[in-house]
């Protein structure tokens, strides 16, 4: 019983493998864009933030 | 098959991946908003006042987040991995057993920390409203918090599907009692009394103490690294993770940690707990908001890092197989239990020195990240080698451990030390221009992208110069477990 229940496992991971395999079934990466938001965002921002913090 | 799937055991297919912005919102902010906001915006008190402390607080938490958010998100996103899966590329597919520990270690500290405080507030309360003598104060403590933890199980027996409905719920309400306490502190101690109070221990130096308090924002922003790939997982996209994960693991927090700087720096001896100076002020009307807060954000927040834990235990195929949802997450709550039983007040007291362990360990991780996933694999991983372990995978690399990993990591640590311990918060000179985090953070990424193609040269090449990122090791499931 428990082989059974390790090979119908297994063969769902191979599926889930085999279609997660193709870059069409994933999720978004980072994209140019999304980097340069990122940034002005949590870099830019935050340093200018910082310059002026400091004459308060 | 879809439950074991979205607990950890399979990768998730893009139709199990039903968290929208909200939601991840919700849930990132309900992560991150807990009562140790009280002790950061504390912290933070003693080195600045109230106006340099707010803007370092903001700026700060923010700067973490672009290491964290490199790291972890648009990995997250685009193949749905955990923290520890992630690691797996860097560190080798036996190699990230250490991050395993690490997170635990870190989310079974959090956690303690979160159910001390429940468990205080809770007996704060129960003793000044004089429904238990003083002389409860100890046991009342952790009875509250073992049944914080009674009640996380609980939540937590519904899987991500609880944390998904739970999570924006409990964010919204702590964010809410957050601006009331804000609202109450400056009305009843005065803006003034806040604004012209000056920081306890500030080393008379404005610019070592101002980098330290940005440095702490840092450490803050990177000690969510166990949290945020259990979260960003069940999102589909990069770019529509990017406002709800800011907004919560950084906005949020920096917000509610105002309590704490205020109050640390208006009642010092609070340390930022405004619990028990509310309550002397204004009685239980003052108290109980204080307290829901506490109640909810704690609880909201060990939810999500005992589901973290959880979902990482089950990351090796092995322990999946024997390990039922239930008991893995009962595993992280009665590691609490025991700490929160027998080792509370010397945990309690030595917070700071595990907060800036955060930033020791963490940095150093989001750089190896940062340049593998990036620089190195150009955001292309072997879907199957994430999965399967043995000889052949790609990420094997020498009996399942990439060394140039492990040197970059302790290039980073030690960069880290150079430049500031973390104990003493002793500083070298430089730190006050670079923070520590941030250079430890780069050293790594600088060592891990030298080191690769010296150490790694072919292995990587097959992988990320051909563009072949699917399929390539040829292992399939039965066969490649060893």
């Amino acid at each position: 019983m428990s082989d059974i229940h390790t090979q119908a496992r297994d063969g769902e991971l191979e599926r889930r493998l085999e279609e997660l395999s193709l870059p069409e079934n994933q999720g978004e990466g980072l994209s140019q864009r999304d980097l340069t938001v990122l940034t002005a965002v949590t870099v830019v921002a935050p340093v200018i933030a910082l310059l002026v913090g400091w004459n308060l | 098959m879809q439950t074991r799937a979205v607990e950890g055991a399979y990768p998730l297919r893009m139709g199990e991946r039903t968290w929208g912005p909200f939601a991840l919102f919700g849930n990132c902010a309900s992560a991150a908003v807990a009562t140790w906001c009280f002790i950061i915006g504390g912290y933070v008190s003693y080195y600045l006042p109230a106006g340099k402390g707010s803007v370092v607080m903001l700026a700060g938490i923010l700067l973490g987040m672009f290491l964290i958010f490199l790291a972890c998100v648009p990995m997250g996103t685009r193949y749905g991995l955990e923290a520890v899966r992630s690691t797996k590329p860097q560190l080798g597919a036996r190699g990230s057993y250490f991050t395993l520990a690490l997170l635990f270690f870190s989310t079974l500290g959090w956690n303690t920390l979160l159910v001390i405080f429940c468990g205080r507030a809770g007996a704060e309360i129960l003793i000044a409203s004089g429904l238990l003598p003083e002389a409860a104060r100890g046991a009342t403590q952790i009875g509250v918090g073992l049944v914080a933890l009674v009640v996380v199980w609980l939540l937590l027996r519904g899987g991500p599907a609880a944390l998904r409905n739970i999570g924006p719920i409990v964010a919204i309400s702590v964010l809410l009692l957050a601006l009331f306490i804000i609202g109450l502190i400056i009305n009843q101690l005065g803006w003034s009394a806040i604004a012209d109070a000056e920081p306890s221990f500030a080393s008379g130096d404005d610019l070592l103490d101002y980098t330290i308090g940005v440095e702490l924002l840092i450490a803050t922003a990177l000690s969510w690294w166990p949290y945020v790939g259990a979260m960003v997982r069940f999102s589909p996209s990069t770019r529509s993770s990017m406002f709800p994960v800011l907004a919560g693991l950084g906005i949020a927090v920096a917000v509610v940690s105002f309590i704490g700087l205020y109050s640390g720096l208006a009642v010092p001896e609070s340390g930022g707990d405004p619990t028990t100076y509310l309550v002397e002020l204004g009685g239980l009307t003052f108290g109980l908001p204080a307290l829901a807060f506490i109640m909810l954000a704690n609880i909201g927040t060990t939810m999500v890092g005992a589901y973290a834990a959880a979902l990482a235990f089950k990351q090796d195929p092995t322990i999946d197989r024997k390990l039922p949802w239930n008991v893995a997450t009962g595993l992280a709550l009665g590691a609490t239990a025991l700490v929160l039983i027998f080792l509370s007040t010397p945990f309690f007291d030595n917070f700071g020195t595990f907060l800036a362990f955060s930033g020791v360990m963490f940095g150093p991780i989001c750089g190896i990240q940062i340049a593998d996933f990036y620089l190195v694999r150009r955001q292309r991983l072997d879907m199957r080698s994430l999965y399967l372990d043995g000889p052949g995978t790609a990420y094997w690399y020498t009996g399942g451990v990439n060394l140039v990993g492990f040197l970059s990591l302790a290039a980073g640590v030690g960069t880290y030390f150079a430049l500031l311990d973390p104990i003493t918060f002793e500083a070298a000179g430089l730190f006050k221009y670079t923070t520590a985090s941030l250079p430890a953070a780069a050293m790594a990424l600088v060592v891990y992208l030298v080191l690769t193609p010296l150490l790694n040269g072919k292995r990587t090449e097959s992988l990320a110069g051909t563009g072949r990122q699917q399929g390539t090791s040829g292992a399939s499931v039965r066969g490649a477990r060893g």
